[in-house]
């Protein structure tokens, strides 16, 4: 360990950056588990405070709240199916499930211990192999870019619930709304009708609240009529405790998530959402349970949320050692750090090793208190249960409409909620998923500019695209991502095939 | 098996997805340089997928009628959609409720209007408890003064004509 790493490692023990710490945990907590308020959005709005503080707590607070508002995220996703933040929408599918299994405080306990392991994973892999990963992802071109947006669009077929059809054309459908606004490469407006707010495309937050909070308040209201959907919420903080085998059954998984968070983490422009999704998608792809992901198992929450929180350590390794973000969150941080005088690059571990290595360590203190406080406050967390579900219902509408507003200060952006929010209900019952068509939406963006760019580099030969090995690379892993679940399924034990079997008849 | 109303739907999506794709196949036709390209490809998959989606339909429709031939009729045409249309109604009022709302916002302020919709709403829903209406209402608009204003500095709408008094 260096001097600057043992000098970092002493500064954060001081008390006024604990103190940053701790308020940075709970506001970044209270942050994520408010819908329509981002983790982009609480940093953005932070790091104004941090002005007159010194540069180490700071730093330690955004990044605090950073980590902190993707797990809270995570709390009303399980408990009202309404995602706090973008990044929890893949754990409200069976965490939500859960809850209404009566396993509510289940789900928050797997989700706060496998938040916390995936962003210390994330937290270690920064300390120790920052610098080497970072150049390799300076390797990436357009044609990367490229394969890395058709491999994550590979998640669509697992997100189709039996009706690949639908799930391919609500993606499709996604991709086509992420290239509303001005064409990048020739500054031409695509598909905007004069309106200036959709200039630079269609706002993905008030899209998101629309169509997982403004929908399921429809729904909530449509089941207002049957019987009361309470009674699934009720639980002791006591059962939010993951039992040891929960946690040693669970490990390889969240271990192996929170890796393809830090790597997805790494990639600019693919942040805690995509990673939540891919980890998802691949934890049900090789698991023996696939059938029941969706319906409310463990797995289905642990590796979302370990792989959304293995971003935010992830995302500051390019940031950090190049200057280039790894998420939309990690671009505010970026902010924060310019202000505080500190330029990212290799000289910002040695001009400013300490304060550097400070901010580092100070993500493992961050994870420690974010599973503390994410296991003890399920007594708080449970008052859900007493709302009626009327209340609920207004209360999640007003607070979409907040939510949306409030990120660009926009009325736009609340029309544009309520325009999601009724497709999103439409979807639903017409058996589409509006996570594939959110997943397009996410892609879009990185998945045109890598093809684009790659046939103008090219002079259109599209051989570009399979030239580099690292494209060859992603390309073999895509076709395994399509192939694997086919081969696994025709060589599934036959226990499972027999289970299978079973279940299709039911 | 799908039901009668699965198969209407999938056959008016179907169609809706089939103009959407050709709308945005003709408006892309004008745009400059290589921009036509992602929107046109993805129109054609859309396309594609409406046109599958209404033969999906349509051989369900086909297997149904032969199932129906050869079983008893196990369900009546009133039941589930006649209580489900009766419980599509609080959705749609939801909506109407929160177009009322937002279009609100500009006239008379964010805490006015949210005055005014959070007891709407729970009135529609049928909450009946009076204090319930005022706490709920009162407390969000305070909670959100407190976070949103005061906390992180986010200015809310107001009307023009209350700005002097709240």
């Amino acid at each position: 360990m260096s001097d600057l790493m043992v000098e970092g490692l002493v500064q954060v023990f001081e008390w006024r950056n604990l103190a940053a710490v701790t308020i940075g945990t709970l506001l970044g907590m209270m942050v994520g588990a408010l819908p329509g308020l981002t983790a982009t959005m609480g940093i953005a709005l932070l790091v104004p405070l941090t002005f007159g503080m010194p540069a180490d707590s700071g730093l330690i607070m955004l990044t605090a709240v950073y980590g902190a508002a993707v797990f809270g995220g995570s709390i009303p996703a399980i408990l009202l199916h309404t995602p706090g933040t973008p990044a929890g929408a893949a754990t409200a599918i069976d965490g939500y499930q859960m809850t209404l299994k009566g396993q509510g405080g289940r789900a928050l306990g797997i989700s706060a211990v496998s938040s916390a392991t995936g962003g210390m994973l994330s937290a270690l892999a920064l300390l120790l192999i920052a610098p080497p990963l970072a150049t390799f992802s300076l390797r990436f071109g357009p044609a990367e870019f490229f394969w890395i947006t058709v491999f994550g669009l590979t998640i669509i077929a697992s997100l189709s619930h039996g009706n690949l059809l639908k799930a391919l054309i609500a993606g499709a459908v996604g991709l086509l709304i992420g290239t509303i606004g001005i064409d990048p490469f020739t500054g031409q407006r695509r598909f905007t009708y004069g309106l200036p707010q959709l200039f630079d495309g269609v706002s993905i937050v008030p899209a998101l609240i629309g169509l997982f909070s403004f929908s399921q308040a429809m729904i909530l209201a449509e089941e207002r009529w049957k019987p009361r959907l309470q009674g699934f919420l009720r639980f002791t903080w006591r059962e939010c405790i993951p039992s040891v085998r929960d946690y040693l059954r669970l490990l390889p998984l969240i271990l192996r998530s929170g890796g393809l968070g830090t790597f997805v983490g790494m990639l600019p422009g693919a942040g805690g959402d995509i990673a939540s999704w891919v980890a998802y998608s691949e934890a049900r792809r090789y698991s023996r349970k696939r059938d029941q992901f969706g319906t409310g198992i463990p797995e289905g929450v642990a590796a979302p949320e370990a792989a959304n929180n293995a971003v935010t350590g992830g995302s500051l390794i390019p940031l950090l050692t190049l200057g280039i973000p790894g998420s939309a969150a990690a671009a505010v941080l970026l902010g924060g750090l310019l202000i505080q005088g500190l330029v990212p690059g290799q000289r910002l571990f040695i001009d400013h090793g300490a304060i550097t290595y400070a901010v580092i360590f100070s993500f493992f203190v961050a994870n420690i208190l974010m599973l503390a406080l994410g296991l003890l406050g399920a007594g708080v967390f449970q008052r859900v249960n007493q709302v009626p579900v009327s209340v609920l219902i207004a209360l999640i509408v007003a607070l979409s409409v907040i939510g949306s507003y409030a990120l660009q200060n926009s009325l736009f952006d609340v029309w544009l909620l309520l325009l999601f929010g009724v497709l999103g209900y439409a979807m639903r019952k017409l058996g589409f998923m509006p996570a594939a068509l959110v997943l397009g939406m996410i892609l879009a963006p990185i998945f045109e500019r890598g093809l684009r760019q790659g046939l103008s580099i090219s002079r259109g030969d599209i051989s570009y695209f399979w030239a580099s090995p690292i494209s060859q690379f992603l390309i073999a892993l895509t076709v395994i991502a399509l192939v694997a679940p086919l081969l696994l399924e025709r060589f599934a034990p036959a226990r499972h095939r027999k289970w299978r079997a079973a279940k299709s008849d039911d | 098996m799908q039901s009668a109303r699965a198969k209407w739907g999938d056959l008016v999506v179907g169609g809706v997805l089939i103009l959407v794709a050709w709308y945005v196949i003709d408006t892309a036709s004008t745009f400059r340089g290589d921009g036509w390209l992602t929107p046109t490809a993805l129109a054609y998959l859309i396309g594609a997928g409406g046109v599958a989606l209404i033969g999906q339909a349509i051989l369900a429709s086909m297997r149904g009628r032969t199932a129906t031939a050869s079983t008893a009729p196990s369900t009546t045409a009133t039941g589930p959609t006649g209580l489900d249309l009766i419980a599509m109604l609080l959705p749609a009022v939801l909506v109407l409720l929160t177009i009322a709302y937002v279009a609100l916002i500009p006239r008379i302020g964010f805490y006015l209007a949210s005055l005014a919709f959070i007891p709407a709403v729970l009135a529609i829903l049928g909450m009946r408890r009076w204090w319930v209406y005022a706490v709920t209402a009162l407390g969000f608009v305070a909670f959100v003064h407190v976070v949103f204003e005061r906390t992180f500095a986010i200015p809310l709408p107001r009307a023009a004509w209350l700005s002097g008094i709240l």
